[in-house]
């Protein structure tokens, strides 16, 4: 069961299909929920959903990680491809600033305004 | 010289400011005349590339053409222009640091010449945007901050999406390779890319119907920053939107959807505009609306037409940010923003200021905005697309309704006697810095050759490689 399931066929099936259910949930948080502090986090969710389908989709059996460390002087060919492990891990930088960001706006704007609903946010517009 | 410089000099300078916190206004000052000297100086040595290699693969790749180099002009000489304007006032450190990361993201938006980094610093120029919209740290401004937050977090997810399914099926991230390479995906794949690129920098574009936010951000923000969103911001994205239409070769019947959007985005705008009564909303409709005409400009990849998109982009941005600092003045005087404070401050120079701002984004002679409109016209009057013409002119009607309706509400304030005026005290030296831009707004208008040599110069750049339709 494990040997199948170590196929890069199967892999790549599986991560995909729980990035999809990852992305599904985060999607539907977006969506629905009402709550600003729930609906940052649903991006949250959804960002990390294409992190897992984006490594997993270059994620080769047997490679290591690509590290150039601890006398490995350059990427080789036993490694895996290193540009999307360099892209995710940067993404996942830009992603936790702007989390933080948000978030911390919301606690501030839930000091001024006493509420932290989407639905109830009417200080923009024409008849603002 | 590199143009690392342009990147990297605003970045230490955020990072030092603990350092020489003291001395900020000579050094914010200092920083953009160098560099706007280093902008300068790369004049007539273009196009630059730099590749900046860590451990092969991994690379970031620079580009200066005629076309980037255009933009890089327009948005440091308009820093240059902020950093005077401010250069009485108490140094801000938080405007100092974030003004910086917004210039480091705008360039490196227009330098980058591979997609990965071109989301690097979308990302960048959004967040110090987000925090720009809050910057008045009231409830509209968090308000604001955070609509643009969940909007710019759509956009950027559409990208990320788009940047990763290039990679996983082309194996490489820059853009040449992506332009040459892209035909090479199955129709289902390309047109799934398309699409999400298409909503991921079209939000960040502001093209109908991905522009609804828009409205809202200006009202949230600061006025001074209205200025650099109109001026800079909106600008960088519509650029960096058609580098990519250009670079994956669209075949004519996108490129003909595309020119309607635009013609969608200047109605909608210029209507929007019409009803609203706040004059913040107002020169964001405005603002959308001078960007639709540009989109269609674009779309249509005519040179002749580019260049006057080009010439436009640049006469709006000077005219806006003459407008918005004029409503700046008015807003710090004690006034509102709504429509009714146009009709009771009291001074003659700011009316001219503002008579001129307007005229010229309507497009009336001897102003910047009549060369950019004509040559416009004329490019697709030459092409036969007069339905384009048309259009065009029927909205710039509408357009003129509104901005005369402001003027006419003055008029009709100074012979009834009204309501109390405001007086409006402007120091002698932001007399001088706003009358240079009026005067260079009337001055482009009566010489524009100049101008239009370099934007028709720019305009081959950014086509070069693209069928003409």
């Amino acid at each position: 069961m494990l040997e199948t399931l170590n196929q890069p066929t199967y892999l790549h099936f599986v991560i995909t299909v729980g990035a999809f259910g990852v992305f599904a949930i985060g999607l539907i948080g977006v969506l629905v929920k009402k709550n600003l502090f729930k609906i940052f986090l649903s991006f949250s969710l959804v960002e990390s959903s294409l992190f897992l389908f984006f490594i997993g989709s270059h994620y080769d059996v047997g490679k290591r990680a690509p590290i150039v460390a601890d006398g490995v002087m350059a990427f080789d060919h036993r490694m895996v491809d290193p540009v999307p492990q360099a892209m995710i891990l940067t993404t996942i930088v830009i992603g936790i600033a702007v989390l933080a960001l948000g978030l911390s706006y919301v606690v501030r704007y839930y000091r001024l305004s006493g509420h932290t609903r989407i639905d109830q946010m009417d200080e923009l517009g024409e008849a603002s | 010289m590199s143009l690392l410089l342009l990147i990297a000099l605003p970045l230490l300078a955020s990072f030092l400011m603990p350092f020489y916190r003291r001395y900020l206004r000579p050094v914010s000052l200092g920083l953009d005349l160098g560099l706007a000297g280093l902008v300068y100086a790369f004049y007539g040595h273009l196009p630059v590339q730099e590749m900046v290699s860590f451990s092969s693969p991994l690379s970031i790749v620079f580009r200066l053409d005629t076309a980037s180099y255009f933009f890089v002009a327009l948005f440091v000489g308009i820093r240059l222009f902020d950093s005077l304007y401010r250069l009485r006032e108490a140094a801000d450190p938080s405007y100092f640091i974030i003004g910086n990361l917004f210039l480091v993201g705008v360039l490196g938006l227009l330098l980058s010449a591979d997609i990965f980094n071109l989301y690097i610093f979308f990302e960048i120029a959004s967040i110090s945007a987000y925090i720009f919209t809050a910057m008045k740290q009231d409830q509209q401004g968090y308000a604001g901050a955070i609509t643009y937050m969940i909007v710019g977090s759509v956009a950027s997810l559409f990208i990320l999406l788009s940047i990763m399914l290039i990679y996983l099926h082309l194996g490489y991230l820059t853009l040449s390779a992506i332009g040459a390479g892209f035909h090479t995906l199955d129709t289902t794949m390309q047109h799934l890319i398309l699409i999400l690129l298409f909503v991921g920098f079209g939000i960040k574009a502001e093209i109908f119907p991905l522009n609804l936010w828009v409205a809202d951000i200006y009202q949230a923000a600061p006025i001074r920053v209205d200025a650099l969103f109109s001026a800079i911001l909106s600008t960088a994205y519509l650029f960096l939107f058609f580098r990519l239409v250009y670079r994956l070769h669209p075949d004519p019947v996108s490129l003909h959807f595309l020119s309607i959007i635009g013609l969608v985005s200047f109605a909608v705008a210029e209507l929007s505009a019409l009803r609203s009564r706040n004059l913040k909303r107002i020169f964001a409709y405005s603002t959308l609306g001078q960007l639709g005409i540009a989109f269609a400009a674009f779309a249509s990849t005519d040179p002749m037409i580019v260049a006057g998109a080009l010439f436009l982009i640049g006469a709006h941005s000077l005219a806006k940010v003459l407008l918005f600092l004029g409503l700046d003045a008015l807003h710090d005087a004690g006034g509102s923003v709504q429509v009714g404070v146009f009709a009771v401050f009291r001074s003659p120079f700011l009316v001219t200021l503002f008579a001129i701002g307007f005229l010229s984004i309507l497009g009336i002679p001897p102003l910047a905005g009549f060369i950019a409109k004509l040559t416009i016209l004329e490019g697709f009057a030459a092409t036969g697309h007069y339905w384009i013409v048309g259009s065009i002119l029927f909205v710039s009607l509408i357009e003129a309704t509104y901005f005369f309706r402001l003027l006419s509400s003055r008029a009709r304030a100074e012979t009834t006697g009204g309501a109390k005026p405001i007086d409006i005290p402007l120091a002698p030296g932001r007399m001088f810095l706003l009358g240079l831009l009026a005067s260079l707004l009337i001055l482009l208008g009566i010489f524009p050759s100049d101008a239009m040599a370099l934007c028709t110069h720019a305009a081959q750049t950014f086509l070069s490689g693209v069928p003409h339709v």
